[in-house]
């Protein structure tokens, strides 16, 4: 009986030891799906996605920090002993979340603005027609100049 | 599309919208001034009271949407929750302290912190349901540049 | 105990395989709802990490103001996005290096749910007992987002005006300023 209770606990800690490193590895693998979507998509929708994806993956780091072992979410009771979740990461979480959303409407209305200048939101189509342009533009300075020369 | 643009004839929605639109503000009110107690706070009340406004112009049409909440209102309001933040901070230097704290606006400082906590709160949840309003209304009413 | 960190171990796989679903995917509207997917099962796994306000923010604003801005956006861009497989090989390698980089790292960070861990001991039990005592609020995060860090705050909110006002900015009247760009676009619009 003893013996069973030491290996339920042995294992419960192999378990709990287990997990407590398997959440920041997926945080780090969020962090780097995010990150690609970001550097490695050509689309500017997507860009911004890879953004949301990433800023969640960081809340996710600072909200595990946060976090303590039979704790309870920050809000005072009477009780005497009681252990509170670190309540510092949810503040600045919290804020950042909200911004967070506020700064992608800015990406998205950019992306927007992009989308009826140009009529495409892939990065080489842009960049081929900035291109297209500015041949026009050494061309037509080209043709100025002849005329001021003569 | 057809359906999209009907959807205000749609019985059920309108009947549903109309029945829920206050009871969304209520609960958004709710979690603004209980946010001292449990969870909430400016920040998620004004996303809620905001996401009322945005259930009333996604059913019944951005035109109706902008004659229940008028854009100047909106405008106005939008400005107006930073001001009462910064109000709160000017208040507490005029009273004699440093910026933003909020021990001397009541009698006793534990008051004095609750009023300011209040206030502040009050001004961060008009700035941000107002944001948000003035987002959805900024994207729906976009016009592309390309179909004049 | 154990069981909370089961469970926030399946969510987190859960958002890994949402994760990786974003990246084959090249439809606009399946990024659109995996995005809010992913965002609500964030929410959940802050709820089982303590984090209640966190929770609740990220439900409400995450999973839906952020769909709705997305599906409002979504009206007036193309519905897929173009392939072009051969440009991804070098970013793809850096993030892998990095990734492993920081698994690597991630032995040296606390075990998750220990009480002594550095970011418990420095300033945060004065916030508990001062929210208590001094401020007289139960809720902490409330009393810590209001009054201890009220400069934060006020910051994040005038930030929040900002990025309101700049897009406002971005949208409106732009009816004379697209210039012959016009006819180059062939897009259609939703």
């Amino acid at each position: 009986m003893h013996l069973l209770v030491l290996s339920q606990e042995k294992i419960s800690n192999m378990i709990s030891s287990t997990i407590g490193i398997w959440n920041y590895w997926i945080v780090f693998l969020l962090m780097m799906i995010g990150l690609f979507l970001v550097i490695g998509r050509k689309n500017f929708l997507k860009k911004i996605v890879g953004l949301t994806i990433f800023q969640t993956s960081v809340f996710l780091l600072y909200i595990t920090f946060g976090k303590i072992k039979g704790g309870t979410p920050p809000i005072l009771n009477n009780a005497i002993d009681t252990i509170y979740s670190n309540p510092l990461p949810h503040v600045l979480i919290l804020t950042a979340i909200v911004v967070g959303v506020a700064t992608t409407a800015l990406g998205l209305s950019l992306v927007l603005r992009i989308n009826s200048e140009y009529g495409s939101i892939e990065e080489d189509d842009i960049s081929a027609q900035d291109l297209v342009d500015y041949h026009d533009q050494i061309e037509s300075s080209k043709k100025i100049d002849k005329k001021f020369v003569q | 599309m057809e359906r999209l643009v009907n959807m205000h004839k749609n019985p059920i929605l309108r009947i549903s919208t109309k029945i829920l639109f206050a009871p969304i503000i209520l609960f958004g009110l709710y979690v603004q001034f209980h946010g001292d107690f449990g969870p909430g706070g400016g920040f998620q009340a004004g996303v809620i009271v905001a996401s009322a406004f945005i259930l009333y112009s996604i059913v019944f049409g951005l035109d109706e949407g902008k004659k229940l909440f008028p854009p100047n209102i909106n405008l106005f309001l939008l400005a107006s929750g930073g001001l009462i933040y910064g109000g709160v901070g000017i208040a507490s230097i005029i009273l004699g302290e440093e910026f933003l704290s909020y021990n001397v606006l009541g009698s006793s400082p534990q008051s004095g912190q609750h009023i300011g906590i209040l206030l502040v709160e009050f001004g961060v949840g008009l700035t941000v349901s107002n944001v948000m309003i003035a987002l959805f209304n900024a994207f729906v009413g976009f016009k592309s540049g390309k179909d004049k | 105990m154990i069981s909370e960190l089961i469970i926030n171990a399946f969510l987190v796989t859960i958002m890994l395989a949402i994760g990786i679903a974003l990246l084959k995917t090249r439809t606009v509207i399946f990024t659109v709802v995996l995005t809010s997917a992913y965002s609500l099962i964030a929410a959940l796994m802050f709820i089982t990490l303590d984090a209640v306000d966190v929770a609740f923010t990220e439900a409400s604003v995450g999973a839906g103001i952020s769909t709705i801005l997305f599906l409002a956006a979504m009206a007036y861009l193309p519905k897929e996005e173009e392939e072009n497989l051969n440009s991804q090989i070098l970013p793809a390698i850096s993030c892998m290096v990095l990734g492993g980089i920081l698994i690597w790292c991630s032995y040296d960070l606390p075990e998750i749910g220990l009480l002594s861990s550095p970011i418990h001991q420095h300033i945060v039990p004065d916030y508990i007992l001062g929210s208590r005592d001094d401020i007289g609020i139960p809720n902490i995060v409330t009393s810590v987002l209001a009054s201890y860090r009220g400069y934060d705050t006020f910051g994040e909110t005038i930030v929040v005006f900002t990025a309101g006002v700049a897009v406002l900015v971005l949208l409106k009247n732009n009816t004379n300023v697209s210039k012959q760009k016009n006819k180059k676009s062939n897009g259609k619009i939703g």
